[in-house]
């Protein structure tokens, strides 16, 4: 059970993207808040108790617009669309350490490391060349912070410049908190990027693992057709050839009939056998007219009583299709196996925009889950294979419900 | 083994292990061992349309052959290789080695070449395909081993 819920690549990927979407939206959330606190807040503060100065509504104004601009990557960032965000981020945040740098060069140091924090959180969120424009530009910014500090006076600031301590107050504060949020990115990208490894080790074993059982199931599959082939339809052909060869040769003409019709017995057994083993090779109904056509014949020739509820099912890729019939195909044998007499099985289909999946549920005897044979398990992995899982929900008693669950590929894969 | 010309594989040449078997014309008794319905059908049919020969009975594992076939006894044994529990190999050791006189006739739908190694020395006589199989054959591969 474990494992059929484990060899899915969807929890994967759905735990990746809801990691990514998280961190994203706490990276912006801590870029408002320290341009919210130290930027505006503090200004703000200062300005009703300490000092009416225009230097400080000059701060308060230039952090308000980074505010504003941060709350509109944040929206953008709900929506998914990282790109756009992190581009504002980046291009309101040059703007802004190149103004506040204008207005006061003395917090040139805070304003270097607020001038890092978007291009050091972006890289997971954007494309590479695009990672790499923003980093250039950063360098650029930096260095033009850096010269507007030196020759800042060459252009005679003409407000009132604050008194000492208050510039000291904004880069005490402004300081830590920029570079306490550089170093949680840093240790939190590093978090990440273990957990990814650790993740991707993980499936790569599982992968590793789900592979060798294909691969075993199919070398057990051509053993099966050989000794299927051997025991049933060459049997009978063997025994044809040495009738007809008796029919051929026999001088006593009454031998004649009963030869032939023994023969032409063993023909037809033979011919039923080889229409038995292609059936089961590939349905031939699957390939002309999907699962709607296929699952059908597949019920009727199913020992017990099958109700079918296929509404909404279309046609797949191949893989699809062949994946999904073999589960049903299974799971027949498997309420046959263990059902019991009487047992009545449900295959229902369930489509929506997401998702596409067939349920086989029967009311008969279930089994002990940690007994799962290989059958079940071969499915679960050429499930995994097309990017689906398999559950199986059984206990002594209380039936089978077996569901193969994959993305509706409909959208993406071009039906035949 | 040698590709014989009747169309069967010769597994022992050379001196005859059944040299004092049956009275010379008297019908020699055929056993089939096959697991498969169709073959000893054909078999039977095969034996029928011999003159010298009379079908003795048949079974369908190496097992019911070990215990029912008769102890002082001749004749051909015709024995499937692959058949479920000791299968045709082990069964004709063991079956020549309690009645040295019966002549033991191994049979397979295989090449000759895909034959399981102790299909040389189980003590079987020849080797041959079953699709080969005919009363010419039968008369031809008796006569040749007395």
């Amino acid at each position: 059970m474990t494992a059929a819920v484990r060899s899915s690549s969807l929890l994967g990927h759905d735990l990746i993207h809801r990691l990514m979407a998280e961190r994203f939206q706490l990276f912006l959330l801590g870029h408002l808040a320290m341009y919210l606190g130290a930027g505006v807040l503090l200004s703000l503060w200062q300005y009703a108790f300490f000092l009416r100065s225009p230097w400080l509504l000059a701060i308060g104004a230039i952090c308000t617009g980074q505010c504003v601009v941060l709350a509109v990557a944040l929206r953008l960032a709900r929506c998914g669309r990282y790109q756009h965000a992190i581009t504002l981020d980046c291009i309101g945040n040059w703007v802004a350490v190149f103004l506040i740098t204008f207005v006061s060069p003395s917090l040139l140091p805070a304003m270097v490391l607020a001038a890092l924090v978007p291009v050091v959180f972006a890289q997971p969120y954007i494309r590479w060349r695009r990672g790499l424009v923003f980093a250039v530009i950063t360098a650029g910014c930096v260095l033009a912070l850096a010269a507007l500090a030196r020759f800042q006076h060459v252009v005679h600031w003409v407000g009132q410049a604050p008194p000492h301590w208050i510039e000291t107050a904004f880069i005490v504060v402004a300081l830590p908190m920029n570079a306490f949020h550089i170093l949680v990115i840093a240790w939190n990208n590093a978090a990440a990027l273990a957990v990814s490894e650790s993740m991707l080790a993980e499936r790569a074993a599982e992968v590793e693992a789900s592979r060798r059982r294909l691969v075993t199931a199919a070398d057990e599959e051509r053993r099966r057709l050989e000794r299927d082939l051997h025991d049933g339809a060459q049997q009978h052909l063997v025994a044809l050839a040495v009738l007809i060869q008796l029919a051929r040769t026999a001088a006593d003409y009454d031998r004649h009939q009963p030869l032939l019709a023994e023969a032409s017995g063993l023909l037809e057994t033979a011919i039923a056998e080889i229409r038995r083993l292609a059936q089961g090779i590939y349905p031939p109904l699957l390939v002309s007219g999907g699962l709607a056509q296929a699952l059908p014949a597949l019920a009727a020739k199913a020992p017990g009583a099958v109700q079918l509820n296929l509404r909404g099912l279309g046609r797949y890729s191949a893989s699809i299709e062949t994946a999904l019939y073999f589960c049903c195909s299974e799971a027949l044998q498997n309420a046959a196996k263990h059902g019991g007499p009487g047992t009545t099985v449900t295959i229902t289909a369930h489509v929506d925009d997401r998702m596409l999946s067939l349920t086989i549920s029967d009311n008969g005897r279930g089994f002990e889950p940690a007994t799962i044979g290989t059958g079940l398990m071969n499915m679960t992995d050429r499930l995994s294979a097309v990017g689906g899982k398999l559950f199986i929900d059984t206990a002594p008693g209380h039936g089978t419900r077996i569901t193969a669950s994959l993305k509706n590929p409909s959208r993406t894969a071009a039906a035949r | 083994m040698q590709h014989g010309k009747c169309g069967a594989d010769t597994i022992v040449c050379g001196q005859s292990a059944w040299h004092d078997a049956t009275v010379a014309d008297a019908r020699v008794r055929v056993w089939v061992v096959d697991d498969q319905a169709s073959f000893r059908l054909a078999t039977a049919e095969t034996v029928a349309a011999a003159d010298d020969f009379v079908m003795a009975d048949e079974y369908q594992t190496g097992e019911a052959a070990i215990r029912f076939i008769p102890d002082d006894t001749a004749g051909i044994v015709l024995m499937d290789i692959h058949m479920p529990g000791i299968g045709g190999i082990e069964a004709t050791r063991r079956i020549r080695a309690a009645r040295p006189d019966l002549m033991v006739l191994l049979m397979s739908t295989y090449e000759v070449e895909d034959l399981p190694s102790g299909a040389a020395d189980c003590g079987a006589a020849a080797y041959l395909c079953k699709e080969h199989l005919s009363p010419d054959l039968l008369t031809r591969l008796w006569r040749t081993a007395h």
